[in-house]
Parts: C-alpha cells; structure tokens; sequence
C-alpha cells in the first residue's frame, strides 16, 4: 500500500494544474438552463482541446491511454481548483467504444469525447424506471433494414440539447424482457423524434422527456447485437455507479467549508452541536475518499468493474445527502429563506437515491450478486 | 498510489484466519465468558510463537519491525474470531507508547520492549473516559486487564509497571478491565503526552481500535449471513424477504467501508505527518465505532430470538464492539474534535457562500 503518487502521477498533476491556472474559466457558471449547458460544453471543449479528456481510453479513438489513476487526479485537481467537473457522461461512450462496430467508433467517438456532438441516453420511460427489462418502446426491422422506433423515454439528461441519443428499444416479443432489447443510434433530428425539458423540483431543466414518432434509422445504427442491448447497458451502468469520481470530495469539502463559515457568522461556531454535525460529515467525506480510493487502486490493477459499485454509490450517495442535510440542519432559518442558494442544492440531492438506480436496487444488487442471497 | 495489501499482510491475514479458527471461536470466548481463561492464554502462546504479538517491536530487540498496519490486519482477523484475547492493548497501544518513549529519551523503555517480545502481555492504564493518557490516579481503568497482569502508566518520560490492580466489571467479556489500587498518584505527563512521537501513538491505539472494530463487524454479519440464508419461515428462506435482504446489504456497505478506511488509516499513520496520521485515524476511529455498533445491532436483529439469548455470539460481538468503541475516544467526542478543528481552520467568516 502507498497512497501517494508515483513521481510520473505527481508529475502529471503538477502539468496539469499549471494548464488549469492558465485555463479556468473566468466567468461564472451561469444559474440557469440552456447556459449551463453551454457553458459546461464551452468548458468540455477547452479540456478536450488541452489533452485532458476520455484519458483512460485508447489513443486509436481519441483518448490518451493513461489508466484510472489519472482520472481521478483530473477530477482531484478540477475540485481543488473549483473548476466544473469533467463531463460526467464519458461512461455513455463505453458502451459504443465496448460494443460499437468499428464504423461506429471511427464515426461517433470523435465528436462524443470533442463535444462537437453532444449525446443522451434513452434508457428510462414513463412505465420503465428500476425495471428496466420492462421497458416498451418499440423498434421493429422493416424491409429494408432499417429499425422504425416508436415510444417515449423520460429522465433523459441532455435530452434538451443532445444530437444523438442512445436508444433502447424492444426488438423482441412484449413478454422477451432483457432477451429482447436493442441498442440504438438515433440522430435527435430525425423526423418523428419530440422533446420536452422536465422541470426538477429545484426548478432545472435537466432532463427531458423524449418521443418516437415512427422514427426511422438505418440498420447500420445498432450497437451490439440485435436483442443485445442489455449487455450495451450493464457497460455504461457499471461507470455510471462508480465511486472513483474524486471530484465530488473537493466540492463537498468546499461546501462544508462554506456551511462552516456561514456557522460562524451566525455566531454558532462554538457550538459543540454544530462541531458534531460537521464533524460527522467531515468523516464521511474521509471514508469515501478512503473508499474511492481502494476501489481505483483495484481498477487500475485490472480487476473489471462489477456488482462492488453498488456499494459505492449507496456510500456516495449518504454522503452527498448528509452533507445537504447538515447544511439545512446547521444554517437553519436563514436556509428556508434561501439564503446561499442551500435549499436548491439541498432538494437536488434528493435525485442522488433515484438516479443511477435508487437505492434500493443497489441493496438487491449487493443482496443478491455480492451476497448470493436469492428472492 | 496503490491500495492493495502487500503479500506479507496478506499472509498474515491467512495465518491469524488459521490459527483463529484452530484457537479461538466461540467455544473459547465462551470460556472466557464463564471466566475461565485457560483457552484464551493458550491462544495467546500460539501468537506469541507465529512472532505476532511483537510484530511493532523493532527486529534489534528480536521484534517483528513491522508496521501499525501488519498489526491492524491481524487485530480485524483475531476480533472476528472472538478471541479473548488482549492484543490492542499488549500487542499496538503498549509498544507504540513504549516505542514513543525511545523515542524521546532513547533506550529508556528498552526493558519493558524486551517484555513484549517475550509475549508477556502487558495491560494499559487510561483515564475514567478510557481514553489514552491517563494521570494514573486511584481508580483509573487498566484495559485488557486481568489478574496477575501489569499495566503499563507514565511517570513523567519513563514508563512504570502497575501491579495494585483490582478487578473491575465492563461489558465485554474477552477484553476485562481492572481499576488502579494503588494510591501512589502519578506526575503529569507533560511534555511527553503531547509530543509528536506521543500523538502518533494514540494515532496507532484509535486505529488499531477501527481495525478490531471492523472485526467485529465481519464475525457478527457472516453469522447474519449465514442464518438469514437457511431460516425458514413461511416456507422458505428468510433471506427471500427484501425487507430482511436489504439490511443484510447494509451490512456488507458498512464492512467494506470500515475495511477501506481503518486500513487507509493505518497506512497514513504508519507514513504521514502526525497530523495527518492523527486525522485519519480519529475519522476511521469514528467511522468503524458507529458502524460496528449499529452492524452489529442489524445483525442481532437478522438472527431474530436467538440474536438476543445468552448463547448466541451475536451479544459478544455486540458487547466487544461497545468497548472497543468507547475507548481511546468515542466518536461524538472525535467528531466534535474534528468539527471544532474544521470551523476554526476552514469556517473563516468570509469564505462563506453569501
């Protein structure tokens, strides 16, 4: 065990926190829908123009070949700098760089990792939320080759604003479940395809709600085997629900930092209550740093992601709604009159059981894959 | 950076795995509980033989020369064993208090080294909140005590051996205190007690306690486990109920966190600088007691009535993970530390978000 870095990672942090001093972005990112958006594209771009995108992945298909490791120092020193993270959809790009056909690769990846293309995920409907397998929109193969795609997806991040999306669609009988799902490209301006921003409880525009309208794409569009949509998924899921994001940590902390200092106008620093409750969520940051950590040694040592990221998230997830929890619970009065902007963070990390898979699917999961206990 | 057990720590795993379930169990720490400590004694021979009660003592005084980590990964096999046995006290907190000591005055604890290595388990005088160091008055608790034992307690810069002990009642049964008889009222500490090779030893007692914690945590899920899996009722496995699955995921969050940052910890107080070593040690500290304790309650609750009889383990794991939380600092004592610390350092008035 050694928790420091190697002279090459110290060497990589240190290129890269001079690149991020010269390159921060100057203004401030915007409150509101469609800017952030475009800010956070604008932010995505000046990364990908620096060598500082998709760094794990293979330099054949834009990436720079390094390992995990540092992709956590990116996220690390982007915290630190108080810069916007990293795009946190590159694992959306897993499934076309595991599972794409050559073609695919050679013509999507660019302009996904470049963000000259922006893309979302049509995997959750209105009928279709933790039960995946369940889920009814409908692709069906004409005469031509080509898949004619008919439903509705909901809870698409980026649905809004995306060029493609990756689509599962039912390829099988109704009764076929994940026996009978594809994986579908879907360029966002064929005909056919609606959208409409839904609107969070802390008033964002993060997701929409997307429609197919006999949408036609062409049979060179399937990612992975026809009916092999459900291997496509477990790919992005995996990285979706990993803890190795050590990004969040320096924006946690910066936020205690800022619950601390608001304590201390309020003249409640001296509080041993107060020094408890930030305390506890202090020491929740360091166990999940702690945690992250192991878990990127293990993937950098090779061993595959799995099942284990469900004990991750359900980690991540404590934490980040602790640390919201607090912030009402410490600031009080001066937080239900909205005071630092603490309880539109605060109803935002109430998604962080929903997204991802609540958790209560990450207790099946852990219960069932990890334990080997059967329903 | 890299977070994997060497190959050594993870032989010594499998070797106190082995000697554990050749040694200790259930039907030894129930000797322990019915007072007899014949088994537990033989036991600790056995450690003492495989050179693993003085793997801290440097290899000049015929020691280990390992690190606190090597010993935090014994210490989690031996607490999921129930071995009554005092290795937090003998094995971490008095070498490393004695180890400091050498430190500051050298050679002066070169004596009671030699002891360790001979296997002589030696007890630990605290203060009444059982935390480490203590003034040594009349009354102050001797950890991992037990007749015929001495415990150790600082006399300005050297270290003395108490012998006036008298047996004391706690709740855990494998790890029994005494209480200082004697009247002789110890010098303050001084100097010594806050000094930078001092604190690191502390460092080493909490984290040494996460490691025993997450011990207890593993012993008393794998019996949930294991029960939850074969239990019938309604016809079928409890375990077939989301509501009794759920929890048993719970549990193995808990032990995989407490896992990763009693060892993380053990690692930053082997190789950081003491303040770092002393924060990441109170955090796993903190961490690993809350979780164990409230592990180990799912735990009782899984195994349903007999979690809660005189003869199931699942009250000795219980009552262990208790003590060992309550001792070197509880956690709403180290949070409040740590918070306090937090706000003066980080809470500035004008770093706020307004």
């Amino acid at each position: 065990m050694d928790l420091r870095d190697t002279p090459a990672q110290a060497n990589f942090r240190a290129r890269l926190r001079s690149w991020l001093e010269a390159n921060m972005p100057t203004e401030p990112e915007p409150a509101t829908m469609p800017a952030r958006f475009h800010f956070v594209v604008r932010w995505q771009k000046k990364l990908y123009s620096g060598g500082w995108v998709a760094l794990s992945w293979p330099r054949e298909y834009g990436g720079q070949g390094l390992g995990p490791i540092e992709e956590s120092i990116l996220n690390q020193e982007l915290g630190r700098a108080g810069a916007p993270p990293a795009a946190s959809f590159t694992f959306l790009g897993r499934a076309l760089l595991t599972h794409g056909t050559e073609e695919q690769k050679r013509r999507y990846l660019p302009g996904f990792l470049a963000s000259d293309e922006i893309w979302c995920q049509g995997f959750s409907e209105p009928e279709a939320g933790s039960d995946l397998a369940s889920l009814r929109t409908t692709a069906v193969r004409n005469d031509d080759g080509n898949f004619v795609i008919n439903g509705q997806k909901l809870w698409t991040s980026r649905g809004s604003f995306a060029d493609f999306c990756l689509v599962l669609a039912r390829t099988g009988s109704p009764e076929s479940r994940h026996r009978g799902i594809s994986a579908l490209i879907v360029p966002m301006t064929t005909p056919g395809v609606s959208r409409r921003p839904l609107i969070m409880a802390n008033g964002d525009e993060e997701f929409a709600e997307v429609f197919f309208d006999d949408v036609v794409v062409p049979g060179e569009n399937l990612v992975g085997e026809l009916n092999g949509g459900w291997k496509v998924t477990q790919a992005t899921l995996a990285y979706e629900r990993g803890a190795a994001d050590l990004g969040y940590l320096a924006k946690y902390e910066r936020m205690l930092a800022d619950i601390s200092g608001e304590a201390t106008r309020r003249g409640l620093a001296g509080d041993v209550s107060t020094a408890e409750a930030i305390g506890r969520v202090l020491m929740h940051l360091e166990v999940l740093r702690m945690h992250s950590m192991r878990r990127l040694s293990d993937r950098a040592s090779g061993r595959p992601v799995g099942a284990e990221t469900s004990i991750d998230k359900l980690t991540m997830t404590k934490t980040e709604q602790l640390l919201l929890h607090t912030a009402l619970d410490v600031l009080g009065p001066s937080a239900v009159l909205g005071h630092g902007g603490w309880f539109k963070k605060y109803l935002y990390s109430r998604a962080a059981s929903i997204y991802g898979g609540t958790s209560q699917i990450q207790r099946n999961v852990i219960s069932g894959r990890l334990l080997g206990l059967e329903d | 950076m890299d977070f994997s057990l060497t190959e050594e720590q993870q032989m010594l795993t499998e070797a106190t795995r082995a000697l554990s379930a050749d040694r200790f169990g259930e039907a030894v720490a129930r000797q322990a509980l019915g007072g007899d400590r014949a088994g537990a004694g033989k036991g600790w021979s056995e450690l003492q033989g495989a050179g693993l009660t003085a793997l801290l003592v440097p290899e000049e005084f015929g020691g280990g020369g390992g690190g606190v980590l090597d010993a935090c990964v014994v210490l989690t096999e031996l607490s999921a064993a129930l071995a009554p046995v005092p290795y937090l006290t003998a094995a971490v907190a008095v070498p490393s208090i004695l180890l400091a000591l050498n430190t500051f005055v050298p050679g002066s604890a070169d004596t009671q080294l030699r002891r360790v290595v001979d296997g002589d388990p030696i007890a630990l005088v605290v203060d009444e909140t059982l935390n480490w160091p203590g003034a040594g008055e009349p009354g102050s608790v001797c950890l991992d005590w037990e007749p015929g034992r001495a415990a150790l307690q600082l006399d300005g810069m050297t270290a003395v051996l108490l012998t006036e002990i008298e047996p004391a009642s706690a709740v855990d049964p494998l790890h029994p205190v005494g209480l200082l008889a004697s009247s002789a009222s110890r010098p303050t500490n001084g100097d010594f007690a806050v000094s930078v090779p001092a604190r690191r030893a502390r460092a080493a007692m909490r984290v040494a306690s996460a490691a025993a914690l997450t011990g207890c945590l593993d012993g008393a899920a794998r019996l949930a486990w294991s029960y939850i899996a074969t239990r019938e009722q309604y016809g079928r496995p409890i375990a077939a109920f989301q509501a009794v699955r759920h929890m048993a995921a719970d549990l193995l969050v808990d032990l995989e966190t407490c896992r990763s940052v009693s060892q993380g910890a053990a690692w930053t107080v082997d190789n950081a600088d003491v303040e770092a070593a002393e924060r990441a040690a109170a955090i796993a500290k903190a961490w690993c007691g809350d979780a164990a304790v409230r592990s180990v309650e799912t735990a009782v609750q899984l195994l349903g009535g007999i979690g809660v009889t005189w003869e199931s383990s699942a009250h000795l794991y219980l009552r262990s993970a208790h003590q060992f939380s309550a001792a070197f600092g509880d956690t709403r004592t180290l949070l409040r530390e740590l918070g306090s610390e937090f706000v003066a350092l980080r809470g500035k008035a004008d770093h706020g978000s307004a």
